[in-house]
């Protein structure tokens, strides 16, 4: 095999012709071009995307994004209207629950047929189906007809089949989410060792979960166009945030400002790797009509840190900025440590601040002060800017804006917990009790 | 541009013959389970099963011996003295016709019929076709075998010529399957078609010299049947099964490119037109 890409797709487009009433089909093909009776729906548009030999790209999107149409396409079950597809070696599809099984035949006959279906000789699926059978694990439901099945072993035997068949590409879609966990534990483990083999695996789903463990790299889908896409950790907070705030579902996304104004912060020296599980991984959301412009730690000199003593009293400092007019605005913040564990975190409802009406252009500073008794290591702080404490609806959200480390000033102490009390220890003598008195 | 690993997406880009013929040659499995299933699926739940394949031209051919032969008092002239020999001769034209007729009145719905198919897993959609031409084949097959035992109860012998059968059958294949699938193709987008080659069907049983010998049409109409290959076939048949023939040398050497230029044409149709399926259905 080559080095070029198992899957290769290139301003990819897909529209569907909607009818309002079904004449309007018939007017249409009598009045061809010269009248339009249907509404074009755009599934997908400005599609590209590559797939590496043995790499796992996932895609997530809502219901409706085109995630189906994008797998169907790449399947060869729907052709695209344009665009470049280049689909390399034996395609095995999960597309939907157990599609292409015929409910009236066994499950026995429904393996022989998908197999034959995908091109096996009669040898090939009579060595592979006492293997096809044990992960299936449905026992005597085997030679039952698939109508009589439960949906879990429905995928499972779906599942079993188009793992077993030798693909060179996998497409999967949404069928892991069915299933007992022994199941997709087991379902993970042969997606891995495909993986080792060098199969390509596209896979769709909204388990963000599964698309972080899986996969290489990630994708989302929003109204048939790729919005963004990257490590799937951060495509996955990517997603989270715009879900949260309400944007995956607003017209006008594509319209947010992209204030450079807060880069990614460069981890102090010593801090974990982008690349780990328990990195701080940055990412940012929200409507942008009022931004967080800066954020510091500050010690007790008042100077910016990237480490403060445990114990010292420091200072998070947050300037915003407004573009429109609002009577009132909360700040808010997290500390969070490497193991993603919100240690600290408050704002300034909370703190019952006096939070002042701004208007636009509206410069703020907002300063928080403590002393911070954490266990010494990395810490990330992550900014919010919201329209009030009750709605989840952020104008700017910074997830891990910086990081900065707690150091211990005193040799030899060790912080037993996450937290580091100011303590007061007292040990006192009460009496003592001689051994004969217990006699 | 669009190229799959899978040989049959296609993308309506002309394969070769050669390559077409090979690509079916790779589905050989499913084709055969396919065909199994199509066989055994059309007893099935039916208490005699498998049987009624027998059963259906035995009974048929009881049926034609009584109709034409104690009715009709039908005589063919040459080689069909009684009845018996008649209620042959009919049954021989028949056999060829029946699998004509069963893949062809099969052919519009086949496709729509099948839209799992189309829509849901990548499926090579032109075996459906060869499937159900196997399935037609296999009955055919089946009442040869009875219109042998019965040849050689009624004449006492078995015409040696029968080992050209299959020359008289390669035509009467690669018509159908051609036929089968651009009717196929055209019935997902055209739903009358379906209509259409239900009155065809029916008046080409009648043009096709079954229940009559080419002889008995009245010279001046005789060039139409030169338009009907199925008429030829017809004839080859009765020659080599039951007359101690030769085919007719001229139809195999002419109908046989023919015929295949037909398959051919189909299956680049059908190919060009399964396309739009997916969105039509």
């Amino acid at each position: 095999m080559s080095s070029d890409p198992s899957i290769h797709v290139r301003d990819l487009e897909k529209s569907f012709l909607i009818y309002a009433r079904p004449e309007d089909r018939l007017k249409q093909s009598l009045f061809r071009g010269r009248r339009t009776y249907y509404r074009e729906f755009w599934a997908l548009r400005h599609i590209s995307l590559d797939v590496e030999r043995g790499e796992t790209v996932g895609i997530i999107g809502q219901n409706g994004s085109g995630k189906s149409t994008l797998l169907q396409i790449l399947a060869g079950t729907l052709r695209p209207n344009q665009g470049t597809v280049i689909v390399r070696g034996r395609v095995a599809a999960i597309l939907e629950l157990g599609a292409g099984f015929n409910p009236e035949f066994s499950g026995r006959e429904n393996v022989m047929l998908s197999a034959a279906i995908v091109g096996l000789t009669r040898n090939e699926i009579e060595d592979r189906f006492a293997d096809i059978a044990a992960f299936a694990d449905i026992g005597d439901f085997i030679e039952q007809p698939v109508k009589t099945y439960s949906t879990g072993m429905y995928v499972r035997l779906a599942f079993a089949v188009a793992t077993s068949v030798g693909p060179d590409v996998l497409l999967i879609d949404e069928a892991l989410a069915v299933g007992d966990a022994a199941f997709q534990a087991r379902c993970m483990r042969r997606i891995i060792e495909l993986r080792e083999r060098g199969v390509s695996i596209l896979f769709v789903s909204h388990d963000l979960e599964a698309v972080k463990r899986l996969c290489d790299r990630a994708y989302v889908l929003r109204r048939g166009e790729f919005v963004t896409h990257g490590a799937p950790d951060a495509v996955a907070n990517w997603y989270l945030g715009h879900l949260a705030s309400g944007l995956i579902d607003i017209d006008h996304q594509a319209e947010i400002p992209q204030s450079a104004a807060l880069e990614p912060p460069a981890p102090p020296a010593g801090a974990p790797p982008a690349t780990s599980d328990t990195a701080f991984h940055y990412f940012r959301h929200g409507d942008r009509r009022g931004e967080i412009v800066s954020v510091d730690v500050l010690g007790d000199d008042g100077t910016r840190r990237d480490a403060v003593l445990l114990g010292e009293r420091c200072t998070f400092r947050f300037r915003l900025r407004f573009h429109c007019a609002l009577p009132t605005a909360v700040v808010g913040f997290y500390v969070r440590d490497r193991l993603g564990t919100d240690v600290l975190g408050t704002n300034t409802h909370q703190e019952r601040a006096d939070f002042p009406g701004v208007s636009e252009g509206t410069e703020l500073e907002v300063e928080f002060s403590m002393h911070l008794r954490l266990r010494p290591g990395f810490y990330s702080l992550s900014v919010g800017l919201a329209y009030s404490q009750f709605e989840q609806r952020y104008m700017d959200w910074i997830d891990n804006a910086t990081v900065f480390q707690v150091i211990d000033s005193v040799p030899g102490r060790v912080v037993l917990g996450l937290v580091y009390p100011e303590t007061t220890t007292t040990v006192r003598a009460l009496a003592t009790l001689e051994a004969s008195s217990r006699g | 541009m669009i190229a799959h690993g899978n040989p049959r997406y296609d993308d309506g880009v002309l394969q070769s013959p050669l390559m077409a013929v090979r690509s079916l040659w790779a589905q050989r499995e499913l084709i055969r389970q396919l065909t199994i299933r199509e066989v055994l699926g059309r007893y099935k739940g039916s208490y005699l099963g498998i049987l009624w394949t027998f059963l259906n031209p035995l009974i048929l051919l009881s049926v034609f011996t009584f109709v034409f032969g104690v009715v009709f008092q039908a005589r063919w002239g040459r080689g069909g003295e009684n009845t018996a020999q008649v209620a042959l001769i009919f049954f021989a034209g028949l056999i060829v016709f029946n699998v004509f007729v069963e893949s062809v009145s099969r052919s519009p719905t086949l496709i729509l019929a099948n839209a799992n198919y189309v829509k849901r897993v990548v499926f090579p959609l032109e075996v459906l076709s060869v499937v159900v031409l196997g399935s037609a084949l296999f009955h055919a097959l089946v009442s040869t075998v009875i219109l042998l035992v019965a040849v050689l109860l009624v004449l006492g012998h078995l015409p040696w010529t029968i080992v050209f059968f299959p020359l008289v059958a390669v035509p009467l294949i690669l018509l159908v399957l051609g036929l089968s699938w651009f009717i196929s193709a055209l019935g997902v987008y055209v739903r009358d078609i379906g209509q259409f080659i239900t009155l065809f069907v029916t008046a080409l049983m009648f043009l096709t010299p079954i229940f009559y010998p080419l002889t008995a049409i009245p010279q001046q109409f005789r060039f139409i049947y030169g338009f009907n290959p199925l008429s030829y076939i017809v004839e080859d048949a009765r020659r080599v099964l039951l007359w101690t023939e030769f085919p007719d040398w001229g139809w195999v050497l002419v109908g046989t490119p023919l015929s295949a230029l037909v398959a051919w044409l189909g299956y680049a149709w059908f190919q060009k037109a399964r396309r739009g399926f997916a969105d039509v259905i």
